[in-house]
């Protein structure tokens, strides 16, 4: 059938993942040793859950109903989308059944579905087995298997809705905010999981009707949602952009002279264009996320863990941005690069923009932070100097090695959550040197030391920006300049 | 104008161009011809130094393209649909351009009246349309015009007659004709249509397998000359 060795060509020689062996390298590492991890579990279920104490039975049920959501949450995220580039299709004769069946089939081929396996299938024979008999063995692991298939469609249908709407981030962040919630007010979601197991556990039917019954509703509720997209019309949504139209456009910021010109430009670009917009929404949903389960948990988190979160909330948007500072562009940088261009300028601009990010996300911090006093204000003040300072020039300098095309505008399902081994290296940089220097200091002085150790080379960095970006970042960005020009024009992200 | 020497492209060990010498005076409108994949792009690429040269270089002006930036003070050009910031209206884009170049909106605006038989009442004063809403001929009138706005003294496009309708054609040659008579502006101009690029051309060059195989002096035969190649 050639419409499906297509699919799989697509996938195979696709450039970035010809290209990029380290990251293939990365992504099989990191797969095996979520299988190996799993799998020792599994093979030491009975051990384990008999150290714990009580009926290992309800032990291990008491997980299930924290597990299934944050199964949902992770694969909200995670799971890539099934996806398919629809337009040349459309003119065959290929019953667009067939392609929604096929996109929704292949979506159940991921690690979210295999590995929980590692542990169910061990903990059926080890321990279900003996005590409750094959019959409702065979109900139990039907039932499991029922839960993550709808969570996988589930979270296929939100992932779609994602992309139609970012806005609809809020789902997967308000079902485990609900979690918390409900564990908090009274009602143990590990007591209501133990009961849920026993329910399973009784050999109760219904549920067997019941889960297929909203399995096949999610399926239907998608392809419908994905029908749509069989239109070339369809393919653009029309609304999108009024909302944000009126926001910038022409140059609001001329009195920043040259510099105001490429801020009001890279302005626009994040908010007229879907994808740029997609991460700024996620902004906001993350900090207030963060800011609900550490207010609501009962034990505080301990200072290390406050401090994490401050830096890598202070600094998301940044980062988000900051990857692809330079890959905004693609679609027009060979423009860019035959035009007069002043290119201190040009990166001064996308620093300012960079900075402002971080210090948005800062504000709202520093006020809760303060009112719950759990982490030293003028920490989060120093993690602040260092992200614009020191963390800004990092990632300014490593985004130059980002080759890959970013399509803006063209609204077709795609999607690359996962092939991304270097930019989840950045992340980690930017969140644990900061981090890693406060605690070196504080550790062997005091956390004055700690602070001040982030905060002057964050000063630096931010005092002579002028001298860095001419001397480093413009002449690096200009050596890439023939690499990039190229992987613009023809890989994508 | 422009002076090319021993230039040299290759990818994956295949040579995709090669021109030993080619001078483009000052003032001339120059065209290039030839079949896809002959390296027309190439060369408008690695004139405007979008790609690296492996051997040789281009000279526009004093500058080695290669080295300094400062020809493109003077240079403007429009290659693909990739030269449009396709999330600006058409006026925000030819502002920013303008502004780029020192130009203030009020000048912008005035030349962009001269384009206004061009744009034939379908681009400007569309304050909500995007460019990337715009047709494909449209996208084409606003890439062409976005590179005669800023007083440039030499123009590189690439097959600007491709998606234009028969009216915009005829129009965009009396167009370029005009500048280039006014401004004295040197052009590099390739093109599919052997009518069309002979119609405006002072010169006319055959790209072929990367090298230049005829470089003609437009002087009323060279229009029979070609197209008694290409039907060949």
């Amino acid at each position: 059938m050639n419409f499906y060795s297509h699919l799989w060509k697509s996938f195979i020689r696709n450039e970035r993942w010809r290209r990029n062996l380290l990251t293939k390298i990365l992504f099989g590492i990191l797969i095996l040793y979520f299988i190996i991890t799993f799998l020792v579990l599994g093979l030491n279920i009975g051990k384990i859950l008999g150290q714990l104490g009580g009926d290992p039975v309800d032990r291990f049920n008491s997980i299930l109903l924290w597990y299934l959501p944050a199964d949902l949450f992770m694969r909200c995220f995670l799971q890539p989308l099934p996806t398919i580039e629809v337009l040349p299709y459309l003119r065959l004769p290929i019953r667009r059944s067939q392609i929604v069946n096929y996109l929704l089939g292949r979506s159940v081929v991921n690690l979210f579905n295999l590995i929980p396996w590692f542990v169910i299938i061990p903990f059926s024979i080890q321990i279900l087995l003996p005590q409750s008999g094959t019959g409702i063995v065979v109900i139990y692991l039907a039932v499991i298997a029922l839960l993550l298939l709808f969570n996988n469609f589930l979270a296929v249908l939100i992932g779609f809705l994602i992309q139609k709407r970012p806005i609809l981030y809020v789902i997967p962040f308000g079902l485990q905010a609900f979690m918390i919630s409900v564990n908090n007010w009274g009602f143990p979601v590990s007591d209501l999981s133990v009961s849920f197991g026993k329910y399973i556990l009784a050999g109760n039917p219904v549920l067997l009707v019941t889960l297929p019954l909203a399995i096949l509703l999610t399926i239907y509720a998608t392809s419908r949602l994905l029908s749509r997209n069989f239109y070339i019309d369809g393919i653009q949504s029309k609304k999108e952009r009024k909302t944000f139209f009126a926001l910038i456009g022409e140059n609001q910021f001329k009195r920043f002279g040259e510099i105001g010109r490429y801020l009001s430009l890279e302005i626009s670009l994040l908010l007229r264009n879907k994808r740029p917009r997609q991460m700024m929404v996620m902004v906001p949903v993350i900090i207030i996320y963060f800011m609900f389960i550490i207010s609501n948990s009962k034990d505080p988190f301990g200072p290390f863990f406050n401090l994490i979160v401050v830096t890598s909330l202070i600094g998301y948007g940044a980062n988000n941005y900051g990857q692809f500072i330079f890959s905004w562009e693609s679609s027009y940088f060979d423009s860019i690069m035959a035009r007069k261009n002043n290119f201190a300028n040009y990166v001064k601009a996308k620093y300012y923009l960079l900075s402002a990010l971080s210090i948005l996300s800062f504000i709202p911090l520093f006020i809760f932070f303060g009112y719950m006093q759990t982490i030293d204000p003028y920490l989060i003040c120093s993690v602040l100097i260092f992200t614009i300072g020191v963390n800004s020039f990092i990632i300014l300098f490593f985004s130059t090695f980002n080759d890959g095309r970013m399509d803006l505008s063209k609204s077709r399902f795609f999607n690359y959550k996962g092939i991304k081994g270097n930019q989840f290296l950045i992340s980690l940089i930017f969140i644990f040197l900061p981090v890693g220097i406060f605690s070196l200091f504080k550790y062997y002085f005091n956390p004055i030391a700690g602070e001040l150790a982030i905060a002057i080379p964050g000063l630096l960095f931010v005092t002579f920006n002028n001298w860095w970006i001419k001397k480093i970042i413009v002449p690096q960005f200009k050596r890439r300049k023939y690499t990039n020009l190229e992987g613009y024009r023809y890989l994508s992200i | 104008m422009i002076t090319i020497t021993n230039l040299g492209k290759a990818y994956n060990q295949r040579i995709v161009l090669f021109i030993k010498e080619l001078e483009i005076k000052q003032s001339e409108i120059f065209g290039l011809v030839g079949n896809n994949g002959a390296g027309k792009t190439t060369l408008l690429r690695l004139i405007l130094d979008l790609i690296r040269a492996d051997k040789g270089a281009v000279v526009s002006g004093e500058f080695k393209v290669a080295r300094s930036e400062n020809w493109k003070a003077y240079t403007s050009s429009y290659l693909d649909e990739g030269f449009l910031i396709d999330f600006l209206t058409p006026e925000e884009y030819f502002h920013y351009i303008g502004d780029e170049y020192g130009f203030s909106k009020a000048e912008i605006d005035e030349k962009l009246q001269e384009f206004k038989v061009f744009f034939n009442g379908e681009i400007l004063g569309q304050r909500k349309k995007l460019i990337r809403e715009f047709s494909k001929g449209n996208k084409q009138k606003i890439g062409i015009v976005s590179a005669l706005i800023t007083d440039p003294k030499v123009i590189i496009l690439d097959e600007p007659f491709n998606s234009l309708d028969p009216t915009s054609q005829i129009l965009l040659k009396r167009i370029l004709v005009d500048y280039n008579k006014k401004t004295n502006a040197t052009m590099v101009i390739s093109s599919h249509d052997l009518n069309h690029i002979t119609d405006i051309s002072h010169r006319v060059a055959l790209i072929e397998k990367g090298s230049i195989i005829l470089d003609l002096q437009n002087d009323g035969s060279a229009l029979a000359e070609l197209e008694n190649y290409f039907s060949a």
